[in-house]
């Protein structure tokens, strides 16, 4: 439809190219920690890229992203003259805008309108008022408060996520200790949050309290908090997160002081083993000091933690990139939405995701959306959604990636695993054993699939990435809906939770991703082969046995099988093995020791780690005890349902 | 021995000299090196690894490092049955730790640079191969192993 | 810790999708049928929460709390009402009882998490 003789057109084109670039140079400006901290190099470099932006739409009467982008500029030309600082509250309004003005750019490129958002300008507007008055909060708790099973923490907890806010809590009305009822609440609390802050997301926050307490929300005089704080800071002399100066740390030393704060833990159980005779009386004051010692190691581990742990952000941006490539190829229309993705993970997940997200990517636009004339019949938008979102999870991180394409096509997965021999013709299958299969390794090599308006390439490639991360992957489609695929990962690479096992004398961990099920093995379930292999019945399927300690050669191994327990593992590809140990002591959170820069490959072995008692505890490769065990394929879909 | 001899005990006077640290292997004398080595650790028992070398007898906690141990006798063959150790002497060379498992630690020497001579053969080659000279002196003949030839293999094929 | 919930409706729809929403967001779950079997539940297991349905057979949701409030070891369990309507006097009616926090149903499972977090951390 372009008119290449056009010169203007290839103008025009032109500009959508540099448009990338700048913005680009724009995430590159706002992800670098200087920014955050008004460095006169990156705030002019974002307002260059924006301005730009402004420049070239203004030329092409691209209306609705010039005027955006004017309005943009306009607070980045405030910081760059010192009207004023970014702070954390500015930057959460920023970092919205700035993908605005790319789902602008894009809508601009594809001769559409975009929704209206100029509230994230007004957003910006506000922020740069910030003296407008900080909230000012007085919460006083009743009895009832409490007698309703509601915790004033918890709301505070609340409170502190929607902002930094100062909180000051009151004792005044406390009487003598002697003359308390447990039962009345006594305390009060002032809180001061910035201004910024929407006034129905405080009040949410006492949703369930407005009744049952002593409630002021007001809009405080005087200077506001960001500068209250800074005051403070000034005196304290840690400041605080995203508002002070930053520094650059080498990653090595951040990786050392995270292995000291692993020692320390490991010291410290050490420690409690040897003292427990004095830690028994819960009111001794060997007790106390020690779960002083407790919460303060752990309060480190967590700062550490908090150091290598980086937004997803930069990740999710760089996935948009490779959406706008692959929809051009594939001819179709696709934007990219991201939720959460300030979520902090360790810097390495971040980095090992990279590779099997892009993959997903490609694969929600050339296999989950359909072409923009089909979405059009279908009374869907033209233009395709592939959502991106992070969270945390209770020590986990989880990652959706949906897309509101045509869905899984079950038929035709159905007929290619047929075909390819993964299943038997008359096999039954759910709709959800039936979407594993596309985690099959022999999906990937179907060249057949690749015209397949379902999706299955190269899942299995994603799936042996996520493990090699600690990670799972579970899919669900709705036909004609769209496809959504769950990504849980841990939140660093140096921590894993593994079961400790008993074999041979010696205790070994497994890790607990490639876990799927733990059975007691009877003699009775147990066959043998001619050449001496060793199958055992699980749920009517036939898996290798491989005698932990045996196959380890560890020296007490027992040759009989009968009151052991089989751990079923699975590897990458989802071939199982069932693992023979003598017992199954419990589950734990292990530090990961590397073993192969001072001993060399281990055969079995895939790292160590140091117990309570300082011990090493060696922690066993999955894959390759499964390959040990000489196991056959089995279809993914069981090894699916059961890690479901 | 006298300061005046070529082995002679660590002086202060001499820190430029090479230094040697001698221990006893088996009943007999060898040294290493006081540049490769870290630290000397009284013996903890190691876990064992699985399907390793038989010379490999685990390995154990250095302050948060897994530390391979190597069973130096059975390493340089010098005695079929394995002996009580005592001392484990960590060593460290080419940014990589092991600990060689021996029966005591003796001395701290300093040489003189003469004193040290190429290797002799040897009818025990795995002696042979581990060591990097001898150091000749008051008609004692005292082995100087190279640390980096006794440690676990890098990149040994998997059994 | 994993967090516990004791979760209680007398729709199979509801609690599955309850136990859906809280195993996903990393709670451990009790299921219960009505408010007699949820008490049964609470003579062995102490919840960090519990979420109730209102109308149920044997004993509702109001029957529920007030029994809840009256065990000692479990007077100041938060409890997260399931209404079916934001009627001001089922809420008032439900704080009267002593619950906690109400949800409205059908819920979205993020809030339902969220106002988990709200009542019990």
């Amino acid at each position: 439809m372009t008119q290449t003789d056009d010169p203007l057109a290839a103008i025009r084109t032109s500009f959508f190219q540099e448009c990338e670039e700048l913005l680009e140079q724009l995430a590159d400006a706002l992800a670098d920690p200087a920014f955050a901290a008004t460095a006169p190099d990156q705030v002019n470099a974002a307002f260059r890229a924006v301005h730009s932006v402004k420049g070239g739409a203004a030329s092409f009467e691209l209306d609705q992203l010039s005027a955006f982008a004017h309005r943009f500029e306009n607070t980045f030309d405030d910081l760059r003259a010192g009207r004023r600082r970014v702070d954390p509250a500015l930057m959460r309004r920023i970092l919205p805008a700035a993908d605005h003005l790319s789902f602008l750019i894009e809508a601009a490129r594809a001769g559409r309108t975009c929704v209206d958002r100029s509230d994230l300008l007004q957003a910006l507007d506000q922020s740069e008022n910030p003296a407008s008055g900080d909230w000012f909060i007085r919460f006083r708790p009743t009895a009832a408060l409490y007698a309703t099973g509601n915790e004033p923490l918890h709301i505070l907890n609340a409170l502190l996520e929607l902002g930094d806010a100062r909180i000051d809590l009151s004792t005044e009305t406390l009487p003598h200790l002697s003359d308390i009822n447990p039962e009345e609440g006594y305390l009060s609390w002032q809180l001061r949050l910035p201004g910024t802050i929407a006034e129905q997301a405080l009040r949410d926050c006492f949703d369930f309290v407005e009744d049952v307490c002593d409630l002021q929300i007001t809009r405080a005089v005087g200077p506001a908090l960001s500068q209250a704080k800074a005051t403070a800071d000034a005196r304290r002399s840690a400041p605080a997160a995203g508002d002070g100066p930053t520094v650059r740390i080498d990653l090595d030393r951040i990786d050392r002081l995270m292995n000291l704060v692993g020692e320390l833990v490991i010291g410290q159980s050490m420690l409690e083993q040897t003292i427990a005779p004095a830690l028994a009386n819960s009111h001794s004051p060997a007790r106390t000091a020690f779960d002083t010692l407790t919460s303060l190691t752990s309060d480190l581990q967590d700062s550490v933690m908090a150091i290598r742990a980086q937004p997803v952000k930069p990740l999710f941006q760089r996935m948009s990139r490779i959406l706008r490539d692959a929809a051009a190829v594939a001819g179709k229309e696709a934007t990219i939405r991201f939720l959460g993705e300030m979520t902090e993970v360790d810097r390495s997940i971040i980095e090992g995701l990279t590779e099997p997200l892009t993959h997903m990517i490609r694969n929600a636009v050339d296999h989950g959306l359909e072409k923009p004339a089909d979405r059009r019949a279908l009374g869907k938008p033209t233009c395709g959604t592939v959502t991106l979102s992070a969270a945390h999870r209770v020590g986990r991180v989880l990652i959706e990636l949906f897309d509101d394409g045509a869905g899984i096509d079950r038929a035709r997965v159905r007929a290619v695993a047929v075909d390819r021999g993964l299943i038997d013709h008359d096999q039954r299958l759910t709709d959800a054993e039936t979407d594993a299969l596309l985690f099959h390794p022999g999906f990937s090599t179907a060249q057949a699939v690749t015209s397949l308006s379902g999706r299955g390439v190269g899942l299995d490639v994603v799936r042996a990435a996520l493990s090699r991360l600690g990670g799972r992957i579970t899919i669900e489609s709705q036909p004609g809906q769209g496809t959504r695929f769950q990504l849980s990962l841990p939140l660093t690479l140096a921590v894993t939770d593994g079961m400790a096992l008993r074999s041979g004398g010696q205790i070994l961990l497994l890790p607990l991703a490639s876990i799927r099920e733990t059975v007691r093995v009877r003699g009775a379930d147990i066959r043998r082969l001619d050449d001496g292999t060793e199958l055992m019945q699980i749920r009517g399927q036939l898996v290798s046995l491989c005698d932990v300690a045996a196959v380890l050669g560890l020296p007490e191994s027992t040759p009989h099988h009968d009151h052991s327990v089989a751990v079923l593992v699975a590897d990458e590809d989802g071939r199982q093995a069932a693992l023979i140990v003598d017992e199954i002591i419990d589950q734990r959170q292990v530090v990961i020791k590397g073993l192969r820069t001072n001993c060399g490959p281990v055969a079995g072995i895939a790292a160590a780690t140091i117990l309570g008692d300082g011990r090493v505890a060696l922690i066993l490769d999955p894959g390759d005890m499964v390959r040990r065990a000489g196991s056959p394929a089995v279809p993914p879909s069981e090894t699916e349902r059961l890690a479901g | 021995m006298t300061a005046a001899s070529p082995i002679s005990p660590k002086s202060p006077t001499r820190e430029a000299a090479p230094e040697v640290l001698t221990f006893c292997l088996a009943g007999r004398d060898f040294c290493l090196p006081i540049t490769s080595v870290r630290e000397i650790r009284s013996w903890s028992d190691p876990t064992p690894l699985p399907l390793s070398d038989p010379s490999l007898l685990g390995v154990i906690n250095l302050r948060g490092t897994i530390l391979p141990i190597i069973d130096l006798a059975h390493k340089l063959r010098l005695s079929a049955a394995r002996s009580r150790c005592d001392v484990i002497i960590v060593v460290a060379c080419a940014g990589r730790l092991a600990g060689f498992a021996v029966d005591r630690v003796a001395d701290i020497l300093t040489f003189a640079p003469d004193a040290l001579s190429p290797p002799p053969a040897l009818a025990n080659t795995a002696i042979a191969a581990g060591l990097s000279g001898m150091i000749l002196a008051e008609g004692r003949c005292l082995p100087v192993l190279d640390a980096t030839r006794l440690m676990p293999q890098q990149n040994r094929d998997r059994p | 810790m994993t967090r516990h919930v004791l979760a209680v409706d007398d729709s199979r729809t509801i609690r599955d999708l309850l136990h859906l929403a809280l195993t996903e967001a990393g709670y451990r779950v009790t299921l219960a049928e009505d408010g007699l079997q949820a008490l049964e539940v609470l003579q062995h297991q102490t919840p960090d929460a519990i979420i109730s349905d209102i109308n149920m057979p044997r004993l509702d949701g109001f029957g529920l709390i007030e029994a809840v409030r009256r065990i000692d070891g479990h007077r100041a369990t938060p409890i997260l009402m399931l209404t079916t309507e934001s009627a001001p006097e089922l809420k008032a009616r439900a704080r009267a009882a002593g619950a906690t926090g109400w949800i409205v149903k059908p819920f979205e499972a993020a809030k339902l998490i969220k106002a988990l977090q709200m009542i019990a951390g």
